[in-house]
């Protein structure tokens, strides 16, 4: 029986959840994560538990001093972090860490040794023997890279100082930090974008703007990591190159290359007002058919209909939801989060209906915009069937 | 195998800046030694730093300048990080440890181990189908690049020393071939063994092979050292040579091949980070 102790470290609404950054009407949150290594021992996936147990052991010891040597505005935040060694927790339980971005897959697969110290509201983590020893990640909401780095440096430095007396840190002047993916050696750094893009996919330039990313050195891919599926059009865009590149200059290019997917976006979603008219309206008034009467709602499906609801909220079709409350939702409906929340073993056709229930009890506030529910004359599609009228301006259910 | 007679297993790593280039020699002991006519001048036969040499050069040529006990250290100091980034013959312990993880036990039945392979050196068998039975039979994951002379268990930390070295990361094991096949090194040292092969696979990859960017501090303040060192070097080289000008204009030779030894000294003093 496990108790859902695990949220008790974690505010309900993470921070990149809520409002922040720029352009947020298409990205969600922006994300930096450093990579760094002790050169004592070997890389998490080759070192025996016994070392993976004492480099845990002393970064948890470490994080009073680190918190103390990063600056006052940081070490409030990192006094209040939760210290989470993985045997502690079951699999569901670290499965909702990750669907709370606040990990990788990868990470959680093993338990021994394996560990995370995170703030309460998620904007900052240190993943311990992830691929790496340690690595250093914020996550923060909207277009906001450099607040994202200038936390994790701030993090870095403090690290830096507590264990580089003696050049504990595996370092090479070739190789800048070294780690154990050498693909990721030089900075350690990426930087990723997580953006929505539901118009692009309607116009079916989804692939244009892979390409176009792919173009600049940069990889568009799932939000949960390499090779993850891509749920409710949510993508995440992240630097390819990590050597030969100062920390300023990816952060610069990641941000053009987001900006400029963004621009395409954009561009698709005020298409949805005219030529694509038809295929938007179809798909968020599925999208809100689907949310408020269902009763049985499996992740992926809950998922793809929020992001197409999220999208009438952009074109201004949709209101009553903010924001903040689809970001909630995308964590909140996840198998982990639901499994955790809950606190027993729920089966899968349990949780679709306890998700179908979440969903619906926010839907009841949702008021549409009569684009959505007006009836044109029918006389052009030669539709002899008479329609009901449509009964006012906005409805509201 | 050692670069100049080819025969011995490589035992000694030389790195050289000359003149702002740099070279690496994996030598056998026999040939260092015959090699090391002036040209490894701080280093005695036991290939340990001399610090009568390193006096020569540095103390005599200032007696009065204080600096320069402080510039000697200053250079020990930077020679001995030198050794330790340097692929030395690993310890018995790596060695023990390594093998272990290969499924032999050296420390507890290295006499069966022996015994075994004496075993399997009947005299109607030849050697080479002798060992390919004993790597069989023992089911060993080593490639075929193990010295013999490891598995004969008389100097295993030497032996293996030599051509793990030249094949797999000294600290973990790791082989090139794996690294490459799993995309992940095994430890910080990997970067180290597997130098060359990773610049050339990076400045494939990545932008450059030559990180830009943030470095932690006690990195930067051996970077600023070595460069000071550096600078330090070059100064005096160009002034023995200047001297060594005025030598031979002067027609003084017994002084100018002095000069020259000396200058021969100082060009190959190792200022030199990485190996």
């Amino acid at each position: 029986m496990q108790a859902p102790h695990l949220l008790s470290h974690f505010d309900r609404t993470a921070r990149w959840m809520r409002r922040g950054g720029h352009e947020n009407d298409v990205v969600l949150a922006s994300r930096v994560r450093l990579a760094r290594n002790f050169r004592r021992w070997e890389f998490p996936h080759r070192a025996p538990t016994g070392d993976l147990l004492l480099v845990r052991h002393k970064v948890f010891t470490a994080l009073p001093h680190i918190a103390l040597d990063s600056g006052v505005a940081l070490e409030k935040t990192l006094t209040g972090a939760g210290l989470l060694p993985f045997e502690e927790f079951t699999a569901w339980e670290r499965q909702s860490l990750v669907d709370r971005h606040l990990t990788s897959r990868e990470h959680i697969r093993e338990e021994a040794g394996r560990g995370l110290i995170a703030t309460p509201d998620s904007s900052l983590a240190l993943l311990i023997n992830e691929e790496d020893h340690l690595r250093l990640q914020s996550l923060l909401p909207g277009l906001q890279l450099d607040a994202a780095y200038s936390l994790v440096d701030k993090l870095d430095d403090a690290i830096e100082k507590h264990f580089d007396g003696r050049g504990a840190l595996a370092y090479s002047e070739t190789f800048g930090y070294l780690t154990a993916c050498p693909t990721n050696a030089g900075t350690g750094m990426r930087a990723s974008v997580m953006l929505h893009l539901p118009a692009l996919e309607i116009a079916g330039r989804i692939e244009r703007a892979r390409k176009l990313a792919k173009d600049k050195g940069f990889a568009l891919r799932g939000t949960f990591g390499e090779g993850s599926k891509i749920w409710g059009n949510l993508h995440q865009i992240s630097n390819q190159t990590t050597l030969g590149v100062d920390e300023a200059e990816i952060l610069l290019e990641v941000e053009n290359a987001a900006r400029e997917i963004v621009e395409m976006e954009r561009q698709a979603r005020r298409a949805c007002n005219k030529r694509l008219l038809d295929e938007a309206r179809d798909s968020v008034g599925r999208a809100y058919g689907v949310l408020r009467y269902a009763r049985r709602l499996g992740t992926r499906e809950a998922t793809d209909q929020l992001s197409m609801l999220r999208l009438g909220l952009e074109l201004g079709w949709v209101k009553g939801l903010s924001r903040q409350r689809f970001n909630e939702l995308l964590v909140w409906i996840r198998a982990a989060y639901l499994q955790v929340l809950h606190g027993r073993l729920l089966q899968s056709d349990e949780r679709d209906i306890l998700r179908a229930n979440l969903l619906r009890s926010h839907m009841v506030r949702v008021r549409l915009d009569p684009i959505l529910i007006r009836e044109e004359s029918f006389d052009e599609t030669g539709s002899d069937e008479p329609h009901l009228a449509n009964p006012g301006d906005a409805v509201s259910l | 195998m050692c670069e100049i007679c080819g025969q011995n297993g490589a035992t000694v790593f030389i790195a050289r800046v000359l003149n702002g280039k740099a070279s690496q020699q994996r030598l056998c002991e026999t040939c260092a030694r015959a090699q090391n006519d002036g040209h490894l001048p701080f280093l005695n036969d036991n290939f340990e730093l001399n610090l009568d040499a390193l006096q020569k050069v540095f103390g005599a040529e200032f007696p009065s300048d204080e600096d320069d006990a402080d510039d000697l250290a200053e250079f020990m100091e930077a020679a001995e990080m030198e050794e330790d980034e340097i692929g030395i013959p690993i310890s018995d312990e790596a060695f023990a440890s390594m093998m272990s993880e290969a499924g032999i036990d050296i420390g507890t039945s290295g006499a069966d181990f022996e015994a075994n392979f004496q075993a399997s050196l009947e005299p109607d068998s030849d050697e080479a189908k002798a060992f390919e039975q004993l790597f069989h039979a023992s089911d060993m994951p080593f490639d075929k690049q193990i010295p013999e002379e490891a598995s004969l268990g008389k100097t295993p930390a030497r032996a293996a020393g030599r051509e793990i070295n030249a094949e797999r990361c000294a600290k973990c094991g790791t082989t090139w071939d794996r690294l490459r096949e799993d995309g992940r090194a095994g430890c910080a040292q990997c970067y180290v063994a597997f130098h060359e092969k990773l610049v050339e696979v990076m400045s494939r990859l990545q932008r450059e092979a030559q990180h830009v960017g943030k470095t932690p501090r006690t990195a930067l303040k051996r970077r600023r050292r070595l460069e000071h060192l550096r600078t330090r070097r070059d100064h005096r080289l160009e002034m023995l040579q200047r001297r060594l000008e005025e030598a031979v204009t002067a027609e003084n030779y017994e002084d100018a091949a002095k000069i020259r030894d000396k200058i021969r000294i100082v060009t190959s003093t190792i200022v030199s980070d990485e190996s």
